[in-house]
Formats: C-alpha cells, structure tokens, sequence
C-alpha cells in the first residue's frame, strides 16, 4: 500500500461541507483528546476554530514543551544549482523563466560551506532544481563528499529519486530529505506542474516513503500552501506525516508549512492565507501530530517566526540565501522564492534566546 | 446499533470473561457464569488428585459458552505449548489463552516466551490469546505471530489495583487492530467500565468476582459495567469545557 | 512393578493397559486427558496402550482457572 490509497480513500469526502459544519463542541472535544482522529483534525482546520486560537495555543504550547522542550533547530539552505526541466508555475526556477543558470563548481561550494559554517550552522539542507543532465547525482554525492567536512547533517532537497539512488546519497552522508508535494490534489498537481519530469504525481507522492525505505534519518514532507484550499492542503500533509510515521517509526518526520510568495515569474497564489489562518493550520498539525517536527521557512516575516516559537515550530532555517552562490556573492542569480526574513544567523539566534528558548545549531552526529 | 466483538471471525456475544478460578462452590461458580452473561468462560488444566476425585468443573458450564483453557503454571513456551495441546484432546476447541509466567513474586507475565508460544500455536490452529505485560513492540510482535486478540494486563494478576497501565493500553488500542481484551488487575465494576471507555474490546475478570461477598451480584456488576463502558465509548462523550479567556497571550499577536 | 502418576511413585501388580488403569480408578476418560512419557494418548487408544515398567503418567482435567 501506498500513502496513494489513503488519499484516494478521502476523494468522494465532502470537505466543503464538513468545513460548514463544524460545531464549537467538535473544537471543544479536539481539544480535549489526548489522541486526535481525522475528524478531530478537520474540525481543528475549520474556520470554526478560529474563534478558539487561543486554546488550540495553550494545548500546543503544552504539547510542545512536552515533546520537544525549549529548542528550536537551525539550519540553512544551500542552493548547489538552477537548472531545472520543470515548467512549475508557481516556482522561480521553472525552466522558461529566463534567469541566469548556474550551478556551483566544487571550489564555490567550498566557499558557500565555509561563510554558512562560520555563522555556527552545522545542519545544511542542499537544494537543486531538477536536472538530471547538470545535476545528477554523482554531482549530489561528490558535493555531500565535502560538506561532510563543513556539516554535521546534510539533508537533501532535490528532484525525486530511487531506493537506489537514496541508498546512494545516505552511504555518501546524507541523513534527511525534504521533498514538498506541493499539492495534494492530483488534477490541480497536474496543472501546476505542466511540463517536466515532476509531472507524475505518483513518484513524487511515494518519494518521502522511498528515502524512508532507503533509510533516510528524517523525512520532512508538506504542500505549498495558497495554491489550493490551504486546510484541505494541511489535512492531507498531516496524514501522510501519520502514515510514515506509523509505517516507519524509526524515523524522523516533520511538515513544512511554506506559504507562497513572490518569486521571479510573478505567480500569484489561488487563496491568500491570513496569519491568523496560517496558525490555525499550524497549531491543528501539532495537536494531531504532536510528535512531528514543523519546519517555518525564511519566507515568513522575522517578527512573525518569533511569535510562532513555542506555538508549534521545532525548526526554522536561518540567514537564507536562495540563490545560487548567494552566500559568497549576494546577488549573482535570481533566488528561487523571496526571503521574507532577512535575519543573519547571529540575529535569528538572539531573537530565539529573547524568546527564552535555545538555537540548537547541532542536533547530532553520526558517529 | 449493530456492535459485536468478533474474535477470529467469530461473533462474540458479551464484551465480558469470565474466569472460572477461586470460587467457592461450583455451584456459585454456576449462577455467577449465569449473571455474568459471558460468551468466553476460562479454565485451567491440572492433574488430577488420584485419591479425591473431584467433581467436573464442565458439569456446571452451560453447553453454549466458549471455553477457553490458559496455560497458567507455564513458565516457559515450551510447557505453555504442551498445555495447550493437552487441553485440546480434551476436547475444549482451540481457545487458548496464553499465559507464561516465570516471575513468582509479582506474577507477571514473561513477554518473550508468550509471543513464541503464540507463533507456533497459532501455526497450529489455535485461536490465541496471550496475556502479556503491555508494550506496543511486543503487542506488534503478538499480532505478527498470529494472535487472535491481545490481551494486556491492567495491574498485577490478582491485586485489584485497576488499570495502573492505562497508558500503555491506550496506545495499544489505538495502534494494535486486533480485539483489546484487559485481563488481570481489575478488581472492580467501575474500573471495568474505564477501561471500555477507554476503548478497549473486552475485559476479563476472575479474582474480583470470585472473591466479592456475593460472587452471582458482583457477576452481574461487572456485566452491566462493561455494557456502560462500552456504550459509553461508542457515544461519544462530550469534552470538558475550555474555562473562559479573557486575555490572549499567546495569540495576541494575531489581533 | 512401579510407575510414576502424576508426580508420585505408585506399584501396580500387573501389566494393564491405560483404559483398563483408568476404569480401575473409576476415572472417567473422557474428563481426563493423558499424557504417556510426555506423549498426548488419544482417547481411542486407551485400551491398546500397556503401561510398562518406569512409565511416567500424567493425568490431567480441567479446572477453574482465570
């Protein structure tokens, strides 16, 4: 069985209506479960909920604390290369926009590592478009290979692979994987990812599973929120974190919550999220999930990633660069989203200390 | 509302057992079973004593109940597996309850040995029931091996202390899709209705009714007190209310 | 001759099979389950099986038990 079955199970469930019909005693009872069912977790998504945010915080205040404690995860994203195959209308790196393609020599790497691991960021997520002709992944592996000398934990977030190919990338030091359906609803997934090996929605659905199968040490799935109803998007992202956990519970797996935003192209999203709703997704995905990791990129506001500290958050990456080479010189191609916060390292760090939590800059060690 | 325990795809008419020890009559024994109601009644299998043949204890069981032969004074897999085989010439089908218990201060049961004694079994046709010391890897490894229903202890065998593993349990029942049948540690009606609104699928109950001043009236307790449990768990039960905030602190931010 | 029955030596003056040991008892086989130097003897067999010299017997019922 594939998550594939799971989500088809749900395709005749009437979202829209169960939405306009939850009752606060459905939030009341969510809220008052130690173990949420589906049907907790949609009443929690509903807009219904809003009018109960400050409960659904103080219950995922309580739940993180327990499971996580006073901590927050940094790290930072690398960008080895642009050159992508697919036509995703949402993303600045589609292969007909017409932005300066790059990708790094192993002496650049070296550069951007070194500037990164100054900042005391031990935890690095490397990231490529999908380019199997300019990034394949012989190129991934010899990267990993001197990272490894920068980095504790290298985590991957690339084009999807193989058992094989994952095998490969874990024997070479890659620990986790980030791989983001986008959106879980197959004809729009179709729409949006028009050209281009993404395309098929399947592999890219059982890729998380495939690196779990692999052995990967975390696995962080999610859906770009704003290109569909971002609650039915939180709902399906949950229950594949539910499935992977249950069918591999060895391993270590988080939601990403990224909301769209601008980025070169000029894609505007379907369905604007408030702040407020945003939460409300985050705050239903700790409760039903409480031992899930929830990653908040730089693409939201400073001022509100702090705020969301203790709501929720186990991981945020920090001093973002989004372009190609962007570490050792800002500027030199197009970043494949805008970085909201703007933040250093050093700044993201006080800024959670100020919270009364502590940066982890190094979570573990192969050893 | 259609709600019946099946246990190895037989349809299972109470949600209670009955185990048949310590009474102080058969006779008592007999009306407590009739009380109870219980479709799964438990027995053990011991020598007999060569100079005072006792009476029957199958004369006072009704023709249309399940019994189900432990393997209780089993200490290791392999005695367990010869009781097993034992009580099955006797003719009392293939219920077994598995029950391996090497530890004689606390009684508890040994883990290990039940959930091998529960695969060969099981290979064996048995329909198998091992009571074992909650823990979700080993409630996995039962439900691998073939059990037909798991089996956790509440508290110690015998104590009365209640559901001291209610957590575990819990877990249980919401990861294992076999039957959750609470066995041992129950020691009264109220404490059997938790552990059915809990979510389990049956308890079942020896010491507290066999050792109640009037065994048929506390038979008759237990019965109505797992029917409340679990209707209680099918309907259910509303949440405590959140008490009223007048402040915001943790959300303010979003005003 | 001795044998062991369920835990205790006991003399038997003669050669008897298990169904005729059992009747001499006034042990209804049916109530009871037998066990001949650890192997299970089906109840059909009672009447063919001779209890030799040294054999160890268990005989076994049930009784109430949680």
């Amino acid at each position: 069985m594939s998550f594939y079955d799971i989500g088809k199970s749900h395709a005749q469930f009437d979202f829209d209506g169960f939405f306009k019909e939850v009752k606060d005693k459905d939030v009341f009872r969510a809220l008052s479960k130690e173990t949420l069912d589906e049907k907790d977790f949609l009443a929690l998504l509903s807009g219904k909920a809003q009018g109960h945010i400050e409960a659904m915080a103080k219950k995922s205040h309580e739940v993180i604390l327990k499971n996580f404690g006073k901590v927050v995860y940094l790290y930072s994203p690398l960008y080895l290369g642009n050159f992508c195959d697919n036509e995703c209308v949402y993303c600045g790196f589609k292969n007909g926009n017409d932005i300066a393609r790059k990708k790094l020599t192993f002496d650049e790497l070296r550069k951007e590592a070194e500037i990164i691991a100054e900042t005391g960021i031990r935890h690095i997520l490397i990231l490529t478009g999908e380019s199997r002709g300019e990034t394949p992944v012989s190129y991934i592996k010899d990267s990993v290979s001197i990272l490894k000398k920068y980095f504790t934990s290298i985590s991957i977030e690339v084009y999807s692979m193989s058992i094989e190919e994952y095998s490969i990338l874990i024997a070479a030091g890659v620990d986790g994987i980030a791989l983001y359906q986008e959106t879980y609803d197959e004809n729009l997934y179709k729409a949006v990812h028009p050209k281009g090996p993404k395309r098929n929605y399947l592999y890219r659905l059982d890729a998380p599973e495939r690196a779990c199968a692999a052995g990967m040490r975390s696995v962080s799935i999610g859906a770009l929120l704003g290109l569909s109803d971002f609650k039915k998007e939180t709902f399906f992202s949950g229950l594949h974190a539910a499935y992977l956990q249950n069918k591999y519970p060895g391993i270590e797996i988080s939601v990403s919550l990224p909301r769209l935003c601008p980025q070169a192209g000029g894609f505007s999203p379907k369905s604007k999220i408030a702040d407020a709703d945003f939460v409300r997704m985050m705050l239903a995905l700790r409760l039903f999930l409480p031992r899930v990791g929830i990653n908040i990129s730089t693409r939201e506001k400073n001022d509100f990633r702090k705020n969301l500290i203790g709501l929720g958050v186990t991981r945020m990456s920090a001093g973002s660069q989004t372009e190609v080479g962007g570490y050792s010189s800002p500027k030199e191609s197009e970043g494949q989203f805008f970085t909201a916060d703007k933040s250093s390292v050093k700044e993201v760090k006080e800024m959670i200390y100020a919270k009364g939590y502590q940066p982890i800059m190094k979570d573990w060690q192969e050893i | 509302m259609e709600d019946t325990l099946i246990i190895a795809g037989h349809k299972i008419n109470s949600r209670f057992l009955l185990g048949t020890g310590k009474f102080s009559s058969n006779e008592i024994m007999k009306e407590s079973i009739k009380n109870s109601e219980t479709h799964i009644l438990t027995v053990a299998l011991r020598r007999i004593d060569m100079d005072s043949k006792d009476e029957n204890i199958m004369d006072y069981i009704p023709d249309n109940r399940i019994v189900m032969t432990n393997t209780s004074g089993a200490r290791n897999s392999d005695e367990a597996i010869r009781i097993a085989r034992l009580a099955r010439q006797l003719g009392c089908g293939d219920w077994i309850k598995i029950e391996v218990i090497s530890d004689n201060k606390y009684l508890l049961p040994d883990n290990a040995e039940t959930i091998k004694a529960t695969e060969i079994l099981a290979k064996e046709g048995f329909i198998v029931m091992p009571y074992f010391n909650p823990d979700l890897a080993d409630a996995a490894r039962l439900r691998d091996a073939g059990a037909a229903s798991i089996m956790p202890l509440g508290a110690p065998i015998g104590t009365n202390k209640g559901l001291c593993a209610k957590e575990m349990i819990r877990i249980l029942i919401e990861e294992i899709e076999l039957p959750v049948i609470v066995d041992a540690g129950i020691g009264r009606p109220s404490q059997a209705a938790e552990a059915m609104e809990l979510g389990a699928d049956a308890v079942l109950v020896n010491t507290a009714v066999a050792g109640a001043d009037n065994p048929p009236l506390m038979a008759k307790a237990f019965s109505l007190a797992v029917k409340a449990g679990r209707c209680s768990y099918l309907s259910g039960p509303g949440a405590v209310k959140e008490t009223a905030q007048a402040s915001s602190p943790l959300t303010g931010f979003l005003r | 001759m001795f044998i062991k029955i369920n835990g205790k030596s006991l003399k038997i003056s003669e050669e008897t099979t298990l169904g005729a040991f059992l009747a001499d008892n006034n042990i209804n086989s049916r109530k009871v389950v037998i066990e001949l130097n650890r192997d299970i003897i089906r109840e059909t067999s009672l009447d063919k099986v001779i209890i030799k010299e040294n054999d160890t017997i268990e005989i076994l019922s049930l009784v109430g038990g949680g």
